[in-house]
């Protein structure tokens, strides 16, 4: 592993790297500052430009895309009380009430310094976590496989939305769409009624960019929000003093949660903040500061949805199982570059997969700076009317899809997915899922086929090692999540603080003073 | 309208077009069939849980409602309009030029009212996206028709 990080270190510190870093973390910020805007979408519009560069160049800016978002959406949360990305929605509980009482800017501070430190210790946990994972999963067969790939789409279908039945719809969806072209194992043809462009399957760039990409846009034009300048302010002036060593603890429980939800798939930045707020309350000796502007509740917050980020790589990067929406999308970059997730990635592409992972740590590290330097722009992006925005995603993601494959097609199909994506979330079907199967489908198929010939088509020879039966398990307790739930609320009369992270708006309700 | 009889409505058709892809998909070869099929039952089955759940929230009082105020249905029709026109343009006119026109046409007839913002954003973008495509990413795109206009090339 260390002669892999060091032959990573010279690639990593090329000029072209740390520029498309520092560029990458800049556009994050400003994407996740812009309400509406997520890193999901920012990286799902960048892949396509992304194409024709050094893979390590293009990591390293989404690396540098994914950090910056993260925290980028807190300036909202702060400043306007409406979060930037669904993993501000935390930060607004205590952050907003500080702007209110002239403390913007330093609320801001926490902010950064949270993010940047929850970032740094979610990567080293990428750097440490991974490459043992990675040798386990050596080990998987056919049937863990396919199992491992069941497990993935189980739980983003059932734990990303309040309504399993629509998560699992999503995913039902994404496996149609993954099965468009030509059956690699027998040549036939399947749903491609005649089309010649549909031979080929759907290329995942054309899905990613339509559903993450399109949507947002459709519904910046639609909503048509305008901020004026009074409704934002300077962030304040007054200057409490931050007491840096009493976050310490915070900051310290708040990694750990971040780096644990990051890891589960289904979960997110949006569960982690919840909890780790709700932890930093919990264990606080006065509890009725959290909610009226606790500094607390601001480094809580911010520096789990930032431990989330690399950690939810771990299982995408080993395993091939990408746990949330970004890490799909970051995954699809991955394939796009030719590489191939799992132990593979550590072996034959070491210096770059390692590269990676410690971009992920210097953009953390980048943030810190750029957050810093650029605070004033920062808040000033938040006047970029959205009527003028709508239009620029749509031309960057339709030339950005063109240039893939000189394909007009794609184009059209880009539009049909961003559509078809803006209808799905006006009916709470969750996008996730849909990605996940496009991805984990083939998987799931090639290692089943491959596992029924090796059992001579014996449906036991699924169940027939322990690693087989303990995912099995897992599965059906993932999926009896929801029934869990529900009893809970039942018996409870309130929701779970797991249901309430996973729906901002009822946790708003609930905490916001 | 409320949103138990749009996601009604949107199950019924989305179960209708499943049991299509069920009955194409049973006309697959045995191997090739095998997961289309399993699929596409799933679907359907799940689309009809939805759509039988959605019509038995129909029948209690309150529940969630979709509003679509005018200003939102028509600025999101003007860009879904205006992206198709672009996308039949772009290759015509090439991408850099198309985006030119499209972006200030987009915005004001979105409402946008600054011309001079629309002007000035237009012309930095179209730039910026021929620099990055032609010069630095050198993609062969179509040929633009305002470099053909000015330079006479």
């Amino acid at each position: 592993m260390w002669d892999s990080i060091l032959s990573a270190l010279p690639l990593l510190f090329s000029p072209a790297v740390l520029l498309a870093m520092a560029g990458g973390t800049t556009i994050g910020v400003l994407i996740g500052a812009l309400p509406g805007l997520s890193a999901t979408m920012g990286i799902a519009v960048l892949i396509p430009l992304t194409f024709t560069m050094d893979p390590l160049v293009a990591l390293g800016m989404m690396a540098g895309i994914y950090n910056g978002a993260m925290y980028g959406g807190a300036i909202p949360a702060i400043l306007l009380r409406i979060p930037g990305t669904p993993a501000g929605i935390a930060t607004v509980f205590d952050g907003h009430p500080m702007a209110k009482k002239g403390q913007g800017l330093e609320a801001m501070k926490i902010a950064l310094t949270s993010s940047a430190i929850g970032g740094s210790v979610s990567a080293l946990a990428l750097l440490f976590l991974s490459p043992p994972l990675a040798a386990m999963a050596l080990k998987f067969g056919p049937v863990e496989v396919f199992w491992l790939a069941i497990f993935g789409l189980a739980a983003i279908s059932v734990l990303l939305s309040d309504a399993p039945i629509k998560g699992l719809i999503s995913a039902c969806l994404g496996l149609v769409i993954g099965m468009v072209g030509i059956d690699s194992m027998t040549g036939n043809e399947r749903f491609t009624f005649n089309v010649m462009d549909l031979m080929g399957g759907i290329d995942i760039l054309v899905l990613l960019t339509g559903l993450y990409a399109i949507p947002p846009a459709l519904t910046l034009a639609q909503e048509a929000m305008l901020l004026s300048r009074n409704s934002i302010g300077s962030g304040g002036r007054t200057r409490s003093g931050i007491g840096w060593r009493r976050l310490v603890p915070t900051w310290c429980r708040a990694s750990v949660i971040g780096v644990i939800v990051g890891i589960i798939p289904g979960t997110g930045g949006n569960i982690a903040a919840m909890l780790s707020w709700n932890e930093a309350r919990r264990v606080a000796k006065d509890k009725s500061r959290f909610g009226k502007g606790a500094p607390e509740g601001v480094a809580a917050a911010e520096c789990a949805n930032n431990a989330d980020n690399a950690a939810s790589l771990i299982p995408a990067l080993t395993l091939g199982i990408p746990g949330s929406s970004v890490s799909a999308v970051i995954l699809g970059g991955l394939l796009v570059h030719g590489m191939l997730p799992g132990p593979d990635l550590f072996t034959r592409s070491a210096p770059v997969t390692y590269g990676f992972i410690l971009a992920m740590l210097v953009t953390s590290i980048m943030l810190f700076v750029i957050g810093r330097l650029g605070a004033r722009l920062f808040i000033n992006v938040m006047y970029m009317p959205p009527l003028l925005l709508a239009p620029i995603i749509i031309a960057l993601t339709t030339i950005g899809v063109y240039a893939i494959n000189n394909s007009l097609f794609d184009v059209w199909l880009m539009l049909a997915f961003g559509v078809m994506g803006w209808g799905m979330e006006r009916l709470k079907i969750p996008l996730a899922p849909a990605v996940l199967a496009v991805i984990l489908g083939p998987v799931a198929e090639s290692n089943l086929r491959r596992a029924m010939l090796i059992g001579r088509h014996e449906v036991s020879y699924l169940f027939s090692s322990t690693i087989a039966i303990v995912m099995v398990t897992i599965i059906v307790l993932t999926v009896l999540v929801p029934v869990i739930r529900r009893l809970l609320t039942h018996y409870r009369g309130r929701p779970s603080k797991l249901a309430m992270a996973s729906d901002p708006e009822r946790a708003r309700q609930r905490f916001e003073p | 309208m409320r949103q138990a009889a749009v996601e009604t409505g949107v199950a019924l058709a989305g179960a209708i077009l499943s049991v299509f892809g069920l009955v194409h998909a049973l006309g697959f070869t045995r191997d090739s069939a095998y997961l289309p099929t399993v699929v596409m039952g799933f679907l359907t089955l799940l689309l009809v849980v939805w759509a039988v759940r959605s019509a038995l929230a129909l029948r209690h009082e309150g529940g969630e409602s979709m509003r679509f105020s005018p200003g939102h249905v028509r600025r999101f029709f003007t860009l879904l309009a205006t992206s198709i026109v672009m996308i039949v343009a772009a290759p015509r006119l090439g991408f850099a030029t198309t985006f030119l026109l499209f972006v200030p046409l987009s915005g004001m007839l979105l409402g946008y009212r600054r011309g001079k913002w629309l002007v000035v954003t237009a012309i930095i973008f179209s730039l910026l996206i021929y620099v990055i495509f032609q010069v630095v990413l050198d993609r062969p795109l179509p040929p633009e028709m305002a470099l053909r206009l000015f330079t006479g090339i």
